[in-house]
Parts: structure tokens; C-alpha cells; sequence
């Protein structure tokens, strides 16, 4: 028999804001933190990015570790160290050989990467780092975080370009919806803003870049009829996921359950997109029978809101498939609030699904100008209460035709 | 001047973050100080910068101790240290 999946602990580490609760507040607040990017030299004023400020890894992580490790390592261990602790987890007095981790990645440790090959060129092979060939694969964060905590379940690193950070937590679901795990810290983890990385985002060609009119912060507007891209964002996010009854026996504060989840694949690389929308509809629906919940029983969506025109034609056709049209689903992003998160933004929309439906509130989308949208979605513009929200779906997309759904409810 | 001893000392707690006073000649790099195999590379690699010598592939495996490092170094420089003459 299916066990129940419930989320019972959220670490984030985002532009704007560390910790559950300060980014809980930042995003209910409806404030931006794009900017133009900092954290190397850009040949471009245009180049605009969510960046992590003052993140100390010192506070997470000895300072042994730190140096060894890349940035997006050193995210993904602070971040989940905050959902354990947020979960008031006693993993001492837990089943580590239960416990697996889950991590979504797209891009590896460029930072570190970055560097050391260009200590290669310039100065040899003898001055590249011994720890590069542990600090860049994108399994790095789950080797360490397995490392660090001394887990032993099932775990896995989702490589799904930006569905990734989804997709790991559907993989989590499924390890304890079949009973390989009692718990698995679940999540994803990104830290792009390095001269290499960026720039591979910016020829992958989805990247809105800065315009005389539009400020960073107005830049990514998804589903805006001048929608020009995305904005990249770094950051962890890692929850908690848990076996209903084992969160339950031990007094666990429960945000949400994960009904149900689907994956489908439109197998259209190298293309970012598919000619015509099949797939996204195809795992959204497939996702409601999973969770045994219908479409008019779902309060709010987080949309993949990739920000691109055709991109969000798609989902706004999926979403009219799935929901009818002209229906009154509330939908919300945190993206043009923080960038898009790529390998983490699949674990940040679930953080936001599954805080959003413990408080009862639906945050809005940053910078939304519904005026500017002429399709016919119900965008959240102002944070929205209600005691009936009380259920949600989330939405990723990946290029090369990768849709993941997700279901929960409160 | 640091002698080979100390600058081996030096070398070996800033790379598993203690400070020298920390280590003792007889403390196992492994069962001591929790050095991983990344970090033994990492500590021939900083051998052979700091000391200009260069030392075979594989070495690493041989070493198990902080005093095994202060042998090997002050045989590749040619030069007997005072942890040598004192622990053997």
C-alpha cells in the first residue's frame, strides 16, 4: 500500500533573503531582488541576476569543508542544515540507513570550476586545485550532504535542466510513497552567476536582457505580452519530506501533502520548447489522478513561467486545457521576484506551495502588471488570504520537452 | 627560519584547520586528522610547491603519519630534520 508524503521542514537560501521565514516574509511582500549582476565582471550592463548577498558559509559549515567544496555545495549544505533544523529533526535518534537525499542540479560548481580552469591556462596543470575533481559534478551536494548528516537511504541527483529542483522532489515522493524511505532531504541547488555558466545561459538564448526601459526588477514579466525571458537567480532550497506516520509519531509540524506527481517528455531537443503544447497538459492532468484530486479542487498553481512569449502561450494553453477556459485558478511565481533558480526553482515552488497553503495566503508575482497580459489568467497581483486554499499545483519545464507536476494539499 | 619539521607542521594543520600546536609527530593522518584522500593529494601537492621537490606518483598511499611527511621531506631536500634525529 502508498504511503503519505508530507513536507515537514523548508530551508531556503535565496536572493533577498536566508532562511524560511525571512524569505517567507520577503515574498509575500511582493519585492524584487534582481539586479544587475556583481558577483563577476560582465562585459554587459544588461547582464542581470538574483545573487545570494552576505552568505557566510562559515555559519553552515567548517571552514575544512568550505574551501573544497564549490558554491553550489556550500548553498545546498547551509540550506538543508535549515530544513533539518526547521523539521526538529533528531536524525540521532532516526534510521539513517531510511533517510536519502535528493538534489537537483543543472550546472555543477562553475565557481570553483571557473577558477581553476583558468589557473590551468595561465599557469599549469601543477595549480589546479586537487579538489576540482570533487567540487564540480552536480552529485557533489548530495555526497556531501550525505557526508555531513551520515545518511545511508536511497538517494539521487536529478540532472533535468530547469524541472531539476522538481523533479528531485518527485523522486523523493516516490522513494517514500514506495517505502525505500522513511525521510529524504529533498531539494535543489544552483549557483550559475559565474563568468562561464552565465554566459552559457545567455547563449542558450533565454535570457531577458536589460533594456533603457525596463529596470532589473522589471525585466523577467512572464506572461506579459513584451515577455522577453527569464532572469537567472541563485540559491537552495531543501525540505523535508517525510512518511506521514513517521512525522506523526514524533509531533512533527506538517505544511503540506504531496498528493501526486507526473513526468512527461516532449522530446524535443535541442529546442527549448515544443512546436505546440502536448506534454505540460498531458503531466498536470496526469498529476491531479495521481493525487485523486480534480482540477476545480486545486486553489492555486506556481507556474513555470519561463517568461519567454512562446513559453508562456504553452502553459496558458496547458492551464486552459487542464482548468477550462476561463477559469478563476489563482496563479503565482516567485520568480521575477528572485530569477529563476534553474536546478533549485522546481524546490523553491514547492516551498512557496506548501508555505502558502500552511498560512492559508497565496504571495504574489513581483513587478506584475496584468494590464500588460492579454491572456486570460487569474495572476496574483497582491497576496491573497483564504481559508479555502487548500490545495495547490506546481508546474517545471525544461529545454528539450521535460514537463514535471506536482499536486499538494494542506 | 622554520625548519622542515615545523614548515610540514604548518602545512598539515592549515590544511585540516587546526593550529600546529594541535598536531604531534606520532598522529596519523587518517586516524588522527581525518585526511581524505583529496586532502592527501592536496598535501603532496603543497609538499612540492613549498619544498621545490618532486615526489612520485602515488605517494600519498605511503604516508601515514605527520613524521612519516617530515622523513620523506627532509630526504628529498637532503637535509636531516630535528624530528627525524628525535622520534627514530
Amino acid at each position: 500500500m502508498n504511503k503519505s508524503v508530507v513536507i515537514t521542514g523548508i530551508g531556503m537560501i535565496i536572493p533577498g533573503a536566508e532562511g524560511k521565514d525571512d524569505a517567507w516574509k520577503f515574498l509575500r511582500s511582493g519585492k524584487g531582488a534582481l539586479k544587475k549582476l556583481t558577483r563577476f565582471k560582465s562585459n554587459s550592463n544588461g547582464w542581470f541576476a538574483g545573487e545570494v548577498d552576505n552568505f557566510n558559509p562559515d555559519e553552515h559549515i567548517s571552514k575544512r569543508l568550505s574551501r573544497k567544496i564549490d558554491r553550489f555545495s556550500q548553498l545546498a549544505l547551509a540550506s538543508a542544515g535549515l530544513a533539518i533544523e526547521d523539521a526538529s529533526l533528531d536524525l540521532a535518534s532516526t534510521d539513517r540507513n531510511r533517510v536519502g537525499v535528493f538534489v537537483g542540479n543543472c550546472f555543477g560548481g562553475w565557481e570553483f570550476t571557473d577558477r581553476e580552469l583558468r589557473n590551468l591556462h595561465t599557469q599549469g596543470v601543477r595549480e589546479v586545485s586537487p579538489f576540482q575533481a570533487t567540487a564540480w559534478f552536480p552529485a557533489a551536494p548530495q555526497g556531501q550532504i550525505t557526508i555531513v548528516h551520515d545518511l545511508h537511504g536511497f538517494s539521487k541527483t536529478i540532472v533535468a535542466d530547469r524541472a531539476s529542483g522538481l523533479a528531485s522532489i518527485a523522486g523523493a515522493f516516490d522513494a517514500i510513497k514506495t517505502g525505500r524511505c522513511d525521510v529524504v532531504i529533498a531539494g535543489g541547488t544552483e549557483a550559475q552567476i559565474t563568468p562561464f555558466a552565465y554566459t552559457a545561459c545567455v547563449t542558450e538564448g533565454l535570457l531577458a536582457m536589460g533594456t533603457p526601459q525596463h529596470s532589473a526588477g522589471a525585466s523577467y514579466r512572464p506572461f506579459d505580452r513584451s515577455a522577453n525571458g527569464l532572469i537567472p537567480g541563485e540559491g537552495a532550497v531543501f525540505l523535508v519530506i517525510e512518511e506521514k506516520s513517521h512525522a506523526q509519531r514524533r509531533n512533527a509540524r506538517i505544511y503540506a501533502e504531496i498528493r501526486g506527481t507526473s513526468t512527461t517528455n516532449d522530446a524535443c531537443f535541442p529546442n527549448i520548447l515544443p512546436v505546440e503544447e502536448r506534454g505540460l497538459s498531458r503531466a498536470m492532468c496526469n498529476a491531479l489522478k495521481d493525487s485523486n484530486l480534480l482540477a476545480d479542487e486545486i486553489d492555486f498553481l506556481v507556474a513555470d513561467a519561463i517568461g519567454t512569449r512562446q513559453g508562456d502561450l504553452q502553459e496558458v494553453q496547458a492551464i486552459q486545457k487542464v482548468f477550462g477556459s476561463g477559469n478563476t485558478l489563482r496563479v503565482t511565481t516567485p520568480k521575477p521576484s528572485v530569477g529563476h533558480l534553474y536546478g533549485a526553482a522546481g524546490a523553491l515552488d514547492v516551498a512557496v506551495a506548501a508555505l502558502a497553503l500552511h498560512e492559508k495566503s497565496v504571495p504574489p508575482i513581483s513587478n506584475i502588471n496584468r494590464r500588460q497580459c492579454d491572456c486570460d489568467l487569474n495572476l496574483v497581483e497582491e497576496l491573497e488570504y483564504g481559508e479555502s486554499i487548500e490545495a495547490a499545483m506546481v508546474n517545471a519545464r525544461g529545454t528539450g520537452g521535460i514537463n514535471v507536476s506536482m499536486v499538494l494539499s494542506g | 627560519m622554520k625548519n622542515i619539521h615545523d614548515q610540514v607542521v604548518s602545512l598539515v594543520a592549515g590544511i585540516v584547520d587546526v593550529s600546529p600546536e594541535e598536531i604531534r609527530d606520532d598522529h596519523l593522518l587518517s586516524e588522527h586528522l581525518d585526511v581524505d584522500s583529496t586532502e592527501m593529494v592536496d598535501i603532496v601537492v603543497s609538499l612540492e610547491k613549498t619544498f621545490s621537490i618532486n615526489l612520485e606518483h602515488g605517494v600519498e598511499g605511503k604516508l601515514r603519519s605527520v613524521v612519516d611527511i617530515v622523513n620523506l621531506v627532509s630526504q628529498k631536500t637532503g637535509k636531516l630534520s630535528e624530528s627525524l634525529l628525535t622520534t627514530h
